[in-house]
C-alpha cells in the first residue's frame, strides 16, 4: 500500500479529520495490539478486471478515441474511492497483459527487455495496487514472456518453441501476484506465490468510539480458469497442470488464517456454475464461496457484472445467489465488467468480536461504478496515466500506421462473386503458407496431402456500394488487414475427401440463382445465401467449374487436381477458419469433427504475418490465380449482378472481360449499379 | 456504451416466446457435498494430474479404484490412457473406457463415441463404432450423446430420414442445454434443409446459443447485423460490437460437447 500516511503523528482527532481519501496505510504506523471487543472499521475493497491492457480510452485498430473504456477513467474512480473510505484495498483479479495492440506490441514487436515494465503494470504500479491475480489470457503470450514481465523465474521445461527463461529476476510489478492453482510439472510446485498474507493498519473506531489505527492481516489467494490447458495448450501442454480451487482453498485458507489473516480475499478468474463441482471445472465460485473462511470474492473473465439486480444470466440467478446485494451464499462477490469499464467496491463493514475481526455481512455494501455516468457522459481520465504510457502508445500507433508490405495492385471484393479474387488468394495463400508450416513441423501424419486454402467475400454489397473490401493498391498497413479480414475468426484446418471438397463447393455454389438460358428477360445472378459462405479456392493446382444453369447440388463441373479428376476418395487438408470447421454456414459434412488443427492465432494476424514475410504483393503472385469459372453458355436475356457504381475498371484489371455495366445508378440509393456478365465468355 | 459481451443480455431478452422452453440451470447440488461427490471431485483431480500434469502415482491411483470396480476411476484411466501416442497403451485405455461403459456409466460411452468420431494418436476413426456407442448412452437424456448423433445423421444430408433423424437428436440436445446443439437448428431453418426455411426462428436458436458464448453464433448475429435481418436491424455499430464479443468467446472456447 501506499505509504503517504504517517498516522503516528497524528492525534485520533486529526486522524479523523484526515480519514476521507486514504487507502489502508502500511503496517508501521501506531498498532493497537489490544483492541477490544465492538471496535469496528469499514474497509473497502476494490477490484479491476480484465483490463487487457485498455489503458487508454483508445482503440489502435480505428485509431479513435473510445471513451467508453480505458484505465484512465478507471483511475478517476479509484481516487474517488478512496476519497469517499477511510480504508480502501485495491485488487486486480487478471487478463490485464493482453489484448489491445499495445499488449502485443510490447510482448511481440519490441517485446519489452528484462528491465523494463510493462505499460499496463507500470500505470498500475503509479495508482498503487494491494495484489494481482492472473487470468488465462496472461498464458497467451507463454510462459517465458510472462515470467519475464512478472518478474518470476519458472521452475519448468518450457515448450521448445518458447524464448529461455529469464537467467535473472526481471523488473515486474510492484505488487504482489498471487496464483494458486498452476503447478509445474517439473517440480510440481504453483508457479506464483498460492498466496499472500498483507500487513497494513487501518483506521477504527474503538469500542469507546476513538478514531485510533489497527493492524489487520488480508490474505489474498487467486486462481485461474483450469481450461488454460486448452486454450494455450501449445506453451502449457506437459509444462503445467492445474489443480482444484476447492481443494486448494481449503488448503490454503486455514493456512492463511494461522499466519493471522483477518480478512480472506479469494480472486478468482472465473464466474459461478453450480453443476456438481470438478476440480477440473472451468468457473468454480460458486463451490468456492461454500469454502469456510473466505471473507470476499472478486472474479471476472467473463466480462460481466456483479451485483446486477436485472441481470437474466443464468449463474447470476442459482440458489444461493444475490444478485442484488452481491452475494454468493453470504459471501460478498464482486466482478467489475472489463476493459476499464468499472470498478467494482465491496464496502466491508468490520467488527471486533471474540478477539477477531468478523465482517458484517448486514451492512455490507456491494456494487459497481461505471465510467459512464448517469447523463451518458464519462468520467474524466486521470492525466496522469497518459503521460506514464506516452511513449508505448505513440510507438504502437506507429506501429499500426507502419506499412507492413506493399500491393501493385487494389484488393477489392466488388467482383468477387464473379471471379475477381484479388481480395482472397492472398488470404488462402496466408492460410496454406501457416497449415503447410505447422504441419511439417507438428503433424508428420500428414505430410503427404495437398493442403488448400478456402475464403470467402466478407463484403460484397448487401448495405451498398461502400461494402466491399477495398485496399488500394499502395503500402499496406496494420490496420488494412482488417479490410481483408473483417471477422477475427481463428485459423482451423481441415482433413476432407474428395467427396467432401466437391460438397463443400456445391455448397458455395449456392450463392447463386438458378439461370434459364432461354428466358429473355433479365436474370439476378446472385441470390440469397450471403457472400461470406461463397468459399472460393485460389490454387492453380485446382480446377472446377460453377454451372449455374444447373439446380443448387449438382453444380460443380470438372472437378480437377494437378489435371486428374478428384475422386471421391481423395484426401486433401484445407485451410479455413474456425467458422467453416464448425460447421459455420451448415456445409455438409464439414461439421467439427475433421479438424485437425484448431489455432489459437487469428486468421487475421496470419494474414499480417504472411505479408511481412513477403513484403512486396504482386497481381502476378497474389492475384491472378483463379481456381474456378462459369461453365460457359449463351443466354438469351441478360445475367446481372449489383456492385458499387465506377468500378468496371477494377474487373477489367482482374481479367473479367465479360463485364458491362448495363444501369449505372441502379435506382436502390445504395450507391449501386447494376452490371451484366456475359456467360458464354 | 458501447462494446462486447454487455450486449448479450439484450439480445437475450429478444427471446421471447417462440423458443421452446429448456434447462437454463444446470440443478445444483446440496451445499452439503455428499460422499459420491467428493470421490467424483477427487478422481477428476487425479484424472488432471495424471494427463496433463503427466503424473504416474495419480494414474496408479485411479487404475487401483477402477480394479475395484469403480467406473468413474474406469472412465477417468480409460480417457487418460486413450490419448497416448503408444498404440497398446490407448488400447487399454479402450479396455478401460468399455468396462466402465458395459458398468452402466453413460459417460463412458459417451467418451468411447468421442474416441471414434474423432480419432484419438494411435486409435483410427470409426464412424459404425461411434454411433453405436453414442447410441448406448441413452440419448434421448444424454444431450452430447444426442448431439453427436445428429451430427453423424446430418452426414447424409441428401437422405431426408436421416435429415429427420438429425433434427429430432438436435432438439433433444438443444432442449438439454448443448449450444452446438441450438446453433445447428439454427443453421437447420436458416438453410432450410430437414425443415421449411424460417429465417425468424433460425435466429432464435442463435440468439439462444450466443447466450452461452457460442462464438459461431455469435458470428451469425454480427452478420445478420450487417446485413439486416428480420430481427436484427442492419447496424454496423452492433456488427462490430458483436464482432468484439465473438472475440472474446473464441478466446475462450468451449470444448466440443
Amino acid at each position: 500500500m501506499r505509504p503517504q500516511h504517517l498516522l503516528g503523528l497524528f492525534s485520533a482527532l486529526a486522524l479523523s479529520l484526515l480519514s476521507a481519501g486514504c487507502a489502508i496505510s502500511p503496517a508501521g504506523s501506531i498498532p493497537i495490539s489490544n483492541i477490544t471487543d465492538g471496535a469496528r472499521a469499514e474497509v473497502a475493497i476494490l477490484e479491476t478486471t480484465d483490463l487487457h491492457t485498455n489503458i487508454r480510452s483508445f482503440d489502435y485498430y480505428k485509431l479513435a478515441e473510445d471513451k467508453s473504456i480505458g484505465f484512465e477513467r478507471v483511475v478517476t474512480l479509484i481516487k474517488q474511492a478512496r476519497a469517499e473510505f477511510p480504508n480502501t484495498l485495491l485488487f486486480d483479479n487478471g487478463d490485464t497483459i493482453q489484448g489491445t495492440a499495445l499488449a502485443d506490441f510490447q510482448a511481440q514487436v519490441k517485446p519489452i527487455g528484462c528491465d523494463e515494465t510493462l505499460a499496463m503494470y507500470r500505470v498500475m504500479n503509479d495508482i498503487g495496487y494491494d495484489a494481482a491475480g492472473i487470468g488465462n489470457h496472461e498464458f497467451n503470450y507463454g510462459l517465458s514472456f510472462l515470467a519475464r514481465v512478472t518478474g518470476q523465474r519458472f521452475n519448468v521445461d518450457l515448450k521448445r518453441d518458447e524464448a529461455p527463461m529469464p537467467s535473472k529476476a526481471c523488473a515486474g510489478p510492484k505488487f504482489p501476484l498471487v496464483l494458486a492453482n498452476v503447478l509445474s510439472v517439473k517440480d510440481r510446485k504453483p508457479l506464483f506465490k498460492p498466496y499472500v498474507v498483507l500487513n497494513r493498519t487501518m483506521k477504527i473506531t474503538d469500542a469507546k468510539g476513538n478514531a485510533v489505527s489497527a493492524p489487520i492481516k488480508i490474505g489474498v489467494i487467486a486462481f485461474t480458469p483450469p481450461k488454460i490447458m486448452d486454450w494455450d495448450r501449445r506453451w502449457l501442454d506437459g509444462v503445467v497442470y492445474t489443480d482444484g480451487i476447492k481443494e486448494l482453498a481449503e488448503q490454503y485458507v486455514p493456512e492463511m488464517r494461522a499466519q493471522g489473516a483477518d480478512l480472506i480475499v479469494a480472486i478468482s478468474h472465473g464466474g459461478l456454475d453450480a453443476s456438481p463441482y470438478l476440480p477440473s471445472m472451468e468457473n468454480a465460485n460458486w463451490h468456492l464461496a461454500l469454502v469456510p473462511g473466505i471473507d470476499v470474492m472478486l472474479l471476472g473473465h467473463s466480462h460481466q457484472i456483479f451485483p446486477n439486480a436485472a441481470s437474466t444470466a443464468a449463474p447470476f440467478n442459482l440458489p444461493g445467489v444475490d444478485k442484488v446485494k452481491g452475494l454468493v451464499h453470504g459471501v460478498p462477490t464482486v466482478m467489475a465488467n472489463f476493459w476499464g469499464k468499472s470498478v467494482g467496491v465491496v464496502a466491508l463493514s468490520m467488527e471486533r468480536r471474540s478477539g477477531r475481526w468478523v465482517v458484517d455481512a448486514s451492512k455490507t455494501r456491494v456494487e459497481i461504478r461505471s465510467i459512464q455516468n448517469a447523463d451518458r457522459s464519462f468520467v474524466e481520465p486521470a492525466p496522469e496515466v497518459a503521460a506514464s504510457v506516452e511513449a508505448a502508445h505513440q510507438a504502437t500507433i506507429a506501429y499500426v500506421k507502419t506499412p507492413i508490405g506493399t500491393s501493385d495492385f487494389a484488393m477489392s471484393s466488388y467482383f468477387a462473386d464473379v471471379g475477381d479474387i484479388t481480395a482472397i488468394q492472398i488470404v488462402n495463400q496466408a492460410q496454406t503458407d501457416y497449415v503447410t508450416r505447422y504441419i511439417q513441423s507438428n503433424l508428420p501424419q500428414f505430410a503427404a496431402l495437398p493442403v488448400l486454402g478456402a475464403a470467402a467475400p466478407f463484403k460484397t454489397g448487401f448495405a451498398g456500394g461502400n461494402d466491399f473490401t477495398d485496399v488500394a493498391a499502395g503500402p499496406i498497413a496494420i490496420n488494412n488487414a482488417a479490410d481483408l479480414y473483417l471477422y477475427p475468426n481463428t485459423l482451423y484446418a481441415v482433413k476432407i475427401s474428395g467427396a467432401d471438397l466437391k460438397n463443400w463447393l456445391e455448397a458455395a455454389a449456392r450463392r447463386f440463382r438458378q439461370i434459364d438460358p432461354t428466358l429473355r428477360t433479365e436474370q439476378g445472378l446472385i441470390g440469397t445465401m450471403p457472400g461470406y459462405n461463397f468459399d472460393m479456392f485460389t490454387d492453380d493446382r485446382l480446377r472446377y467449374e460453377i454451372d449455374v444453369t444447373a439446380a443448387p447440388g449438382s453444380r460443380i463441373k470438372a472437378l480437377s487436381f494437378l489435371g486428374t479428376p478428384v475422386l471421391p476418395g481423395a484426401e486433401f487438408v484445407v485451410a479455413t477458419n474456425n467458422y467453416r470447421a464448425s460447421g459455420g454456414g451448415g456445409f455438409p459434412g464439414i461439421d467439427g469433427t475433421k479438424t485437425i488443427i484448431a489455432s489459437p492465432d487469428t486468421n487475421r494476424d496470419v494474414l499480417i504475418e504472411y505479408i511481412k514475410s513477403i513484403k512486396n504483393i504482386t497481381r502476378a503472385k497474389h492475384g491472378a490465380t483463379r481456381s474456378w469459372q462459369f461453365s460457359k453458355v449463351s443466354t438469351a436475356g441478360p445475367i446481372t449482378f449489383k456492385s458499387s457504381q465506377g468500378k468496371l475498371p477494377l474487373a477489367l484489371a482482374a481479367g473479367l472481360t465479360n463485364i458491362s455495366v448495363l444501369q449505372t445508378d441502379d435506382g436502390s440509393g445504395k450507391s449501386l449499379s447494376t452490371y451484366q456478365i456475359d456467360l458464354s465468355k | 456504451m458501447s462494446r462486447a459481451v454487455t450486449l448479450l443480455p439484450v439480445l437475450l431478452s429478444l427471446l421471447t416466446l417462440s423458443v421452446p422452453a429448456t434447462r437454463a440451470v444446470a440443478a445444483a447440488p446440496e451445499p452439503d457435498a455428499p460422499v459420491a461427490t467428493n470421490r467424483a471431485a477427487q478422481i477428476d483431480r487425479w484424472r488432471v494430474h495424471a494427463d496433463a500434469g503427466r503424473d504416474e502415482q495419480a494414474l496408479q491411483s485411479l487404475l487401483i479404484y477402477a480394479r475395484q470396480g469403480d467406473s468413474r476411476a474406469a472412465r477417468a484411466a480409460g480417457s487418460v490412457l486413450s490419448r497416448r501416442t503408444e498404440r497398446t497403451v490407448a488400447l487399454d485405455g479402450l479396455r478401460w473406457l468399455e468396462r466402465a461403459a458395459v458398468a452402466g456409466d453413460v459417460e463412458a460411452a459417451v467418451e468411447l463415441g468421442r474416441v471414434f468420431l474423432f480419432g484419438r494418436p494411435a486409435i483410427e476413426v470409426d464412424l459404425p463404432k461411434a454411433k453405436a456407442w453414442f447410441e448406448r448412452a441413452n440419448p434421448t437424456a444424454n444431450g452430447i450423446a444426442a448431439y453427436y448423433l445428429g451430427v453423424i445423421a446430418m452426414r447424409r444430408s441428401d437422405d431426408a430420414s436421416a435429415v429427420k433423424t438429425a433434427l429430432t437428436h438436435f432438439e433433444i440436445a438443444a432442449n438439454l442445454g448443448v449450444s452446438d446443439a441450438m446453433y445447428r437448428l439454427g443453421n437447420v431453418y436458416a438453410l432450410g434443409v430437414g425443415a421449411e426455411p424460417n429465417p425468424q426462428l433460425a435466429m432464435r436458436w442463435y440468439l439462444r446459443a450466443a447466450a452461452s458464448e457460442h462464438p459461431l453464433a455469435i458470428q451469425e448475429i454480427a452478420q445478420a447485423y450487417a446485413r439486416g435481418d428480420t430481427l436484427l436491424p442492419q447496424s454496423d455499430f452492433q456488427s462490430s460490437v458483436m464482432r468484439e464479443a465473438m472475440s472474446h468467446a473464441l478466446r475462450h472456447a468451449k470444448s466440443l460437447p
